[in-house]
């Protein structure tokens, strides 16, 4: 007599391809993404100045009979002009 | 955290010369910046600061009036209190803290756009190439340094690079050299004579020492020199000269 064993009475972990265990396995992939390019402009203020001159002074004069004497601002002496 | 744009600062050099006879250069001048933005029109200046703390400084200013002529003001801080000065700007020269802040301060127009902000631990900001005056009968040519600085705490700035900003301000008349030395101190006796640890001086795109391939670390530096050629007879103007600071990070 061929014996008969209902599916029920069969362990489902002895039938092929039931009961395998799944394996996830999670992978961290390492990404960057850089800040990129930074850019800043600097505005340096600069100002040229034009040739500076001295103002012209008082200027002494002494006239007498058609001659003319001024004062040399350096040496504070009369000379002829 | 990565560089961002205002972590990037240009600094003055030690020496920078009131006239054409001091020395020129040195080490960095982390507390000086060349950076700031003149009144939009003549105006009083307004300074105050983001701390109550703030009330023993003084901030020494020189600049010029409407007329052209150099005045000098000290302004007593009274911490967030706006405090006005006597003189009426037309344009900043220096401005300097007797001592750093506690707060950020800050320096304005009166009525007008703001100047500049001394951050904490600063003292100031000037302009290069202070009363530089042209000649009636033959040209010159003056050298000044200032620097670039990465003030970021942890990140590096990559590829650091230096680009003048051309057809604008000066960009005619001033060019630039980086230093074969990332923090040199290399001076010279006064700013009409040039700097030797130079290789070139230009106004195209150039990386930091060495070998134009150089990267800032957090704070790093690079000094380079500018170039300024002054023709004879030149009239006066009130410019500035543009350049960017360019670089990647992570």
């Amino acid at each position: 007599m061929f014996g008969f064993s209902p599916l029920s009475e069969t362990p489902l972990s002895t039938l092929p391809g039931v009961g395998a265990t799944i394996i996830v396995s999670t992978n961290s992939i390492p990404v960057e993404i850089l800040g990129g390019t930074v850019l800043t402009t600097k505005t340096i203020p600069v100002e040229i100045i034009g040739i500076k001159t001295t103002p012209a002074g008082l200027k002494w004069v002494l006239s007498s009979r058609g001659v003319q004497w001024v004062i040399d601002p350096q040496e504070l002496k009369w000379t002829i002009e | 955290m990565a560089v961002t744009s205002s972590d990037l600062v240009l600094y003055a050099s030690a020496n920078m010369p009131l006239n054409d006879n001091n020395t020129s250069g040195g080490a960095i001048n982390s507390g000086i910046r060349v950076t700031f933005t003149d009144p939009s029109s003549a105006a009083q200046l307004i300074i105050f600061s983001s701390s109550a703390s703030d009330t023993s400084q003084t901030l020494a200013l020189k600049g010029r009036n409407a007329a052209g002529s150099i005045i000098t003001e000290s302004m007593s801080l009274d911490g967030t209190t706006n405090v006005t000065s006597s003189n009426t700007f037309e344009r900043v020269l220096t401005a300097e803290l007797s001592d750093v802040g506690v707060g950020n301060i800050t320096v304005s127009g009166n009525g007008v756009n703001q100047i500049a902000e001394i951050p904490i631990g600063e003292n100031g900001f000037l302009r290069p190439f202070y009363d530089a005056t042209t000649s009636a009968s033959s040209s010159k040519t003056l050298y000044e340094k200032i620097f670039v600085k990465n003030n970021n705490t942890s990140s590096t700035l990559d590829g650091a690079t230096l680009i003048p900003v051309a057809a604008t301000g000066l960009a005619s008349q001033i060019t630039y050299g980086i230093e074969d030395g990332k923090a040199s101190p290399q001076s010279v006796s006064n700013r009409t004579t040039a700097p030797t640890g130079v290789d070139t001086f230009g106004s195209g795109a150039s990386g930091v020492y060495p070998n134009g391939t150089g990267v800032l670390t957090a704070y790093d530096y690079q000094g380079f020199w500018l170039k300024m050629s002054l023709e004879a007879n030149e009239s006066a103007i009130n410019s500035f000269y543009e350049i960017q600071v360019s670089g990647t990070t992570s």
